[in-house]
C-alpha cells in the first residue's frame, strides 16, 4: 500500500511540475534516460542489465515530440485515475481507452512504447499503475496473504486453498504476505509439472512454494518471486527444460531483461537454476532430442551474453554444445512417474545448499 | 498587348487564384520582328487535369487547332517543371501570344507555330520567368500551410497537456497556456 501511494505521489509530481512549467510560460518538457541499446548496460553490481548516463529530453516545443509528449502525458494521467479508483487495466485496454479522450494511438506498439516511457519517467513499472499483461502464471503452497484489492481488503487466503495453484493477477500481486511455514520458492516452466508437483506433494515433503512460470514469466510473477525472495528471504530455485530457451528462462528471473533495464525488483539475483542441466541429460542418461539449428545458435548467442558469464552457465553451454543433446523437464517419467520428485529433486536441492 | 492587359484578360476569363505574366523584349527572325507574351495561371476555377491547359494567341486571334505541333507546346514539354515546385496534377493553365509583322505559321492553314529556334528561345525564356513567379507563390503557399498544420497540432496538443497535468497535480484550474500558443505562430521554421 505504502507502495501504491508512492506511484500516486509520484505521478501527481509529474503532472506537477509540468502545471509549473507552463504555467511560468515554458513549454513543457522532460529529461528521462535513453532507452536506445547503446544505452543499456550489464551491471555486476546489481546482477542485471541497467540504464546508462545517456538522457534524452522531450519537450512539447519541438513539433516531432508533442504528441507522443501529450500521449505520456495522458498515460499517466490514465494511470493516475486507475490507481485512484482502484481499478486496474491491460496494455490493449490502454490502448482503446484512449480513444475516449480523443488521443487515439497510431497502433498497440506505439501506446506500448508510451506506457514504457511512462515506466521510464517515474521509475515504476507499469504493473505498479495497475497495467497488468495477461496472466498465465501461479502459485500454490503454504503461503498465507492478505488482499488489498477493494471488496476484498484484509481478507486472508490461504495458497493451498486451490489444488490448480492461484492465479499470479493483479490481486495476489498487490496482496501482503501475512505468513508461511515454506522455506524455499520453486519455480518450474510447465505446468505439467507444476500439477505433478502439487500432486507428489512437494510442497509438503520440500516444505516449497511452487510457482509455475508458464514458459517465459510474465513480469507481475518476475517481481511476485523477488518479493517471495526479498520480503521471505526464502532462496529460489528454478527448474526449466534442458535447453537453450530453458536456460534463458531461468536466467530472466535471475537477472532480467535487456527490455526491463529501466526497472528495478524484477530480479532475483541470488535464485538458481536447478536444471534439466546439459550435465543432468549425461548424468542421468535422459532421453533427449536433438539440437536444431536454431537450439545452436541460440547457444552461440547466450555463450557470448554478459549475464552467462559465471562458471556454471558456461560449462552447461560448452555441455550442451558438446552433446548435441536437449531434454524435457518430462524425460524423467521414463524412470517411472515419481522419480523427478523422489530422487532428481532431493539430488538438486541438497546440490544447492 | 502588354502585360497589365493580359493578366486583367487572364484573372476575367479563367478566374485563377493566382497569375503570373511576361511580355519579352522585341526580336526577330529572319528579318521579321516579333514580341512573345506568357502568361502562367494556377489554381480557382482552373479545371484540374492530367495535364497544363494551353491557350495560343497569334497577333490577338486563338489558335485552336494541331496544339500538340505548336512551338509553345513543344517548348512547355522540354521544361523540368519540378524546379517550380509544379506537378501535372495542379490546375494550371498556359497562355502564350506571339505578335508579329509575319507569324511564322507552318502550314498554309495558319493553325500553328512552327519552331524556329528565335522564336522557341522567347517562348522558353518568357515560360521560365512566370514560372519563377509561380515558384514564389507556391513556396509562400507551402509555408503557410505548413504554418497552419503546426498551429492545429500545437492547439490540439497543448491544452490537452495543459489538461491532463492540471488533474494530475490536482489543481482548480488549467494553466495559462495562451501565451505559448500565441508564441507558435511567430516561431521559425525548421524547430
Amino acid at each position: 500500500m505504502e507502495r501504491k501511494r508512492e506511484v500516486l505521489t509520484n505521478l501527481r509530481g509529474f503532472g506537477a511540475r509540468l502545471y509549473g512549467q507552463m504555467e511560468e510560460g515554458v513549454f513543457p518538457w522532460i529529461k528521462m534516460p535513453s532507452r536506445s541499446i547503446e544505452n543499456i548496460f550489464y551491471s555486476p553490481e546489481l546482477r542485471q542489465y541497467v540504464l546508462g548516463e545517456k538522457t534524452v529530453r522531450r519537450s512539447a516545443r519541438n513539433i516531432r515530440h508533442i504528441r507522443p509528449f501529450t500521449q505520456l502525458v495522458w498515460a499517466a494521467y490514465f494511470a493516475h485515475e486507475l490507481a485512484r479508483n482502484k481499478k486496474t487495466s491491460t496494455l490493449r485496454d490502454v490502448y482503446y481507452s484512449a480513444q475516449a479522450y480523443d488521443m487515439s494511438f497510431k497502433d498497440q506498439p506505439e501506446s506500448n512504447s508510451i506506457v514504457t516511457d511512462l515506466e521510464t519517467v517515474a521509475g515504476f513499472a507499469r504493473e505498479d499503475f495497475n497495467v497488468f499483461p495477461e496472466e498465465r502464471s501461479a502459485i500454490f503452497g503454504d503461503l498465507t496473504i492478505e488482499y488489498t484489492v477493494p471488496g476484498y481488503e484484509g481478507k486472508q487466503l490461504n495458497l493451498t486453498s486451490h489444488p490448480d495453484g492461484v492465479l499470479i493477477g493483479p490481486a495476489l500481486t498487490s496482496a501482503e504476505f501475512t505468513k508461511t511455514s515454506a522455506d524455499k520458492v520453486i519455480a518450474i516452466e510447465k505446468g505439467g509439472l507444476f500439477t505433478r508437483f502439487i500432486e507428489e506433494e512437494v510442497h509438503k515433503r520440500f516444505n516449497a512454494l511452487l510457482v509455475l512460470t508458464a514458459g517465459q514469466a510474465p513480469r507481475a510473477t518476475r517481481h511476485f518471486i523477488h518479493r517471495l525472495n526479498k520480503e521471505l528471504n526464502l532462496p529460489v530455485h528454478v527448474f526449466t527444460d534442458g535447453d537453450p530457451w530453458g536456460m534463458h528462462i531461468a536466467m530472466v528471473i535471475i537477472s532480467g531483461s535487456a527490455n526491463a533495464a529501466h526497472l528495478r525488483e524484477l530480479t532475483t539475483p541470488d535464485a538458481k537454476w536447478s536444471g534439466v542441466w546439459a550435465t543432468d541429460i549425461v548424468d542421468y542418461k535422459l532421453p533427449s532430442d536433438d539440437l536444431t539449428e536454431v537450439d545452436v545458435k541460440r547457444l552461440y548467442e547466450l555463450q557470448k551474453d554478459s549475464r552467462y558469464e559465471g562458471e556454471l552457465w558456461q560449462r552447461e553451454i560448452k555441455t550442451f554444445l558438446r552433446i548435441k543433446k536437449k531434454a524435457e523437464q518430462e524425460a524423467f517419467s521414463r524412470y517411472g512417474l515419481t522419480y523427478i520428485v523422489d530422487e532428481y529433486l532431493p539430488a538438486k536441492l541438497e546440490a544447492a545448499s | 498587348m502588354g502585360e497589365e492587359l493580359l493578366q486583367i484578360g487572364i484573372l476575367k476569363e479563367l478566374r485563377p487564384e493566382f497569375v503570373a505574366v511576361c511580355q519579352r523584349e522585341p526580336s526577330s527572325y529572319s528579318g521579321h520582328p516579333f514580341i512573345v507574351e506568357v502568361g502562367i495561371a494556377y489554381g480557382g476555377e482552373i479545371p484540374r487535369k492530367n495535364d497544363f491547359m494551353l491557350y495560343r494567341f497569334a497577333n490577338r486571334i486563338p489558335l485552336l487547332y494541331d496544339e500538340a505541333s505548336d512551338v509553345s507546346w513543344k517548348a512547355i514539354k522540354s521544361i523540368n517543371w519540378r524546379r517550380y515546385k509544379v506537378t501535372s496534377e495542379m490546375p494550371i493553365a498556359i497562355i502564350t501570344h506571339i505578335c508579329s509583322t509575319k507569324v511564322p505559321y507552318k502550314t498554309v492553314g495558319k493553325e500553328f507555330i512552327s519552331d524556329r529556334p528565335e522564336v522557341s528561345r522567347e517562348i522558353l525564356n518568357g515560360l521560365r520567368e512566370a514560372g519563377r513567379q509561380l515558384k514564389r507563390f507556391l513556396s509562400k503557399q507551402e509555408y503557410i500551410e505548413k504554418e497552419r498544420k503546426r498551429l492545429t497540432v500545437f492547439s490540439k496538443y497543448l491544452p490537452k497537456i495543459a489538461q491532463f497535468s492540471t488533474e494530475l497535480a490536482e489543481k482548480e484550474k488549467p494553466p495559462d497556456i495562451e501565451k505559448l500558443l500565441r508564441s507558435v505562430k511567430t516561431l521559425e521554421e525548421g524547430d
